[in-house]
């Protein structure tokens, strides 16, 4: 059989790579190794994740917003699964609109895995051990990542997790030392934290999610604190062992660490193996993953490689517009540049989102950077909500053209957008001041942090 | 001769209609099965549990120290293999020892309960290597895959004692057709009984007739214990590829070895 185009992987970036191509005309078949389409996305990780995230908040709100009036204790032997009761429906939900949205796009899926014969040629093998042979013009690899499981470190799935297990464990645990302080890491050290799990998290990075701006890494450090987990940054686990029911991390400062659980979330893998990438001309870097171009090229010109497998951010918000861009490329269609403009959102507690560049960019670039800030404990909405920390950040270039926002605060991930679209839209600072905004709304601290660089304007006037 | 009119009457109301008297747990291993299961499990407590019962520590230690399950170090002392091992470990060994204490012994039928026994502990640890490959603890799966046949020896006693009281022999070639239909039903039973899981429960009941994730599994792990290859449908739901089957496998020589010690 022959395609336009062949997408290896379900998942958010050959979602979006398959759809576009589709809308475009081209004929398309996207190949999944599981039964099921969405990825690690819908099956294991963003959304399950999410799902008993949104517990876990609901249950520090209610404990906050009540002031105490209402005791919400969990009883100790909390089975974990009763806290994400809502799971299948949401998961089947998703998975069922991922299907029928390709069914609709006309994209064929077959359920199998694909082996590349030649960079145009790829064996799919059903799981009867059976393979067809299709002829692609074009293939979009988008297989995604998997936990990195290190030869030393005793995963079990029983005491030892690694983030596609973490959330088969039975019982809420009393302890849970968190290796790592990444995206996922995180995710799961301020969930299981604010659901009452005494958290440790290890790692070498002095602050968790270090990749973003400093003051904004620093809130989600002090909020993850407050909640009463612990933070040990400059450090690393040196020996994981297990005995009985609880699991030793020993640092390398000689500091032993007992826990009831361990999660290792220190990096993932691209999941290349059985492509037989050598066929295809196609060889991994170092880091075992796939090196691309600005158009999400490979080093061979009709095979494109976006999402997990090409590495950082691994978002699925990322992974979807590089699907997306990897598609119009290979067919020739145009992209507008704003489509460059893609927001990050951590679902910490609180969540922590970014969009553009951070004040440090701005000042590297520009020589300067004028920042406005509000803090939403200041806001009527903030305080209403018994927001007791959260920070927003309007970051402007010296002439105040809003360039970057960074926000940290429960319902970030949402309130990103406004800035986004001021970036878009070329707006300076000011327009936030000149425009009104609902009364009271998050939405507010916009107008806030302009405020404050209008206060800067007329300082530094003065 | 097919069995007489009266024994088949009293058969069937025993195997559909719950009246069925299922064997209790040994009380050390109801209380380390319901330890292993609570958040405040510790080693103390578990080792405490399992020595009130000697016979126990002496069959833990058995099993602990076949290819399955032990490592390159001999384990010597119970603290020390519940250490190793972990709780989850420790009670389906617990659970292998009380399924083979208390039902696959049928006076008269040794040889073909045993095979049973043998059978259903392979399609245990296939389920557990399966489960594994698939980034799961493995726990529901080992206990449905060990328990998936236990409905056999049940009824097979039953019918037995069925004869005894009508003064009747039980002819061997009337035992198996008569056990196969209610099996799976009566195995799920017991494991209520015994208070796992539901979902272990419901796999049992459901392994010739699959409809979930654990019940394709066991119904798998069954097949390659039966050192069957075509494992066709079940494969296609759990995702399991030839060179994954493949994987699992590869375990075949430390499976049978284990159970050889053990059956």
């Amino acid at each position: 059989m022959k395609f336009d185009m062949l997408v290896i992987g379900s998942g958010p970036a050959g979602q979006k790579a398959a759809i576009q191509a589709a809308k475009a005309g081209a004929s398309v078949l996207v190949v999944e190794q599981v039964a099921r389409p969405g990825g690690a996305c819908v099956h294991r990780g963003t959304i399950p994740s999410k799902t008993l995230r949104e517990t876990a908040v609901a249950l520090g709100l209610v404990r906050r917003r009540s002031a105490g009036a209402f005791d919400l204790k969990l009883p100790d032997d909390l089975k974990l699964a009763s806290l994400m009761t809502r799971l299948d429906e949401v998961v089947a939900a998703h998975q069922k609109f991922i299907g029928e949205q390709l069914e609709r796009n006309g994209v064929e899926r077959w359920h199998g895995r694909a082996r590349f014969v030649t960079p145009n040629l790829i064996d799919i093998r059903g799981t009867d051990g059976n393979a067809s042979r299709v002829a692609a013009k074009f293939v979009v690899i988008a297989t995604g990542s998997q936990p990195r499981n290190p030869d030393d470190v005793p995963i079990d799935h029983e005491r030892v997790l690694d983030s596609d297990s973490i959330l088969s464990m039975a019982y809420l645990p009393q302890s849970l030392v968190v290796i790592g302080s990444g995206v996922i890491a995180t995710e799961y050290a301020c969930t299981f934290s604010a659901l009452g799990v005494q958290v440790t998290m290890i790692d070498r990075s002095p602050r968790p999610l270090a990749f973003l701006d400093e003051e904004l890494s620093n809130e989600v450090k002090a909020a993850f604190e407050r909640d009463g987990g612990t933070y040990l940054g400059g450090r690393t686990a040196k020996v994981i062992e297990t005995e009985g029911g609880t699991v030793f991390t020993t640092l390398d400062d000689g500091r032993v660490i007992r826990s009831e659980k361990l999660l290792y979330c220190l990096g993932r893998v691209a999941c290349l193996a059985g492509l037989n990438l050598d066929a295809a001309g196609i060889t991994p870097d170092a880091r075992g993953l796939l090196a691309v171009d600005q158009h999400l090229r490979t080093s061979v010109p009709n095979i494109y490689a976006v999402g997990d497998v090409i590495g950082p951010p691994s978002l699925a918000a990322t992974a979807m517009e590089q699907g997306r861009r990897a598609a119009c490329h290979a067919l020739g269609l145009p992209l507008s540049s704003s489509s460059q403009l893609v927001p990050a959102g951590v679902y910490s507690i609180p969540e922590v989102a970014s969009v553009g560049m951070t004040e440090a960019q701005v000042r590297e670039k520009y020589g300067h950077a004028i920042v406005g800030r509000a803090r939403f404990e200041e806001l009527a909405r903030g305080q209403i909500s018994a927001i007791e920390h959260g920070l927003l950040k309007l970051v402007c270039d010296p002439e105040e053209r809003v360039l970057g926002v960074q926000v940290v605060c429960e319902g970030a991930t949402e309130l990103v957008h406004v800035g986004q679209v001021a970036i878009i839209a070329g707006w300076r600072a000011d327009a936030f001041v000149e425009n009104i905004f609902n009364f009271p709304t998050l939405a507010e601290a916009y107008r806030v942090a302009a405020f404050d660089v209008c206060k800067q304007r007329a300082k530094r006037a003065a | 001769m097919a069995l007489t009119a009266s024994i088949q009457t009293r058969f069937s109301a025993l195997a559909t209609g719950g009246e069925l008297s299922l064997p209790i747990l040994p009380d050390a291993i109801a209380r380390a099965l319901d330890l292993a299961g609570k958040p405040d499990c510790d080693l103390r407590k578990m080792s405490e549990v399992v020595r009130r019962d000697a016979s126990l520590v002496a069959h833990v230690m058995r099993v602990v120290n076949t290819p399955a399950y032990a490592a390159a170090t001999k384990l010597v002392s119970l603290d020390q293999a519940i250490g190793r091992l972990g709780f989850v470990t420790i009670k389906q060994i617990l659970l292998v020892v009380a399924s083979q204490a208390r039902v696959f012994r049928v006076a008269g039928f040794e040889t073909e309960v045993r095979a049973t026994f043998a059978h259903c502990l392979a399609t245990a640890l296939y389920a557990t290597e399966i489960a594994k490959h698939r980034k799961r603890l493995g726990d529901e799966a080992f206990m449905a895959g060990l328990l998936h046949d236990i409905g056999r020896p049940l009824l097979m006693q039953a019918l037995i004692d069925l004869h005894r009281e009508e003064r009747m022999t039980l002819e061997p070639e009337n035992v198996w057709p008569s056990v196969a239909a209610a099996h799976a039903r009566v195995g799920g039973a017991l494991a209520d009984r015994w208070g796992l899981p539901p979902r272990v429960a419901e796999a049992i009941r459901r392994h010739h007739s699959p409809d979930n994730e654990l019940s394709h599994l066991v119904a798998l792990a069954d097949l390659l214990a039966h050192g069957k290859e075509d494992v066709g449908s079940h494969a296609a739901v759990l995702d399991m590829y030839p060179e994954d089957v493949a994987e699992i496998v590869k375990r075949k020589d430390v499976i049978d070895q284990t159970v050889k010690e053990l059956a």
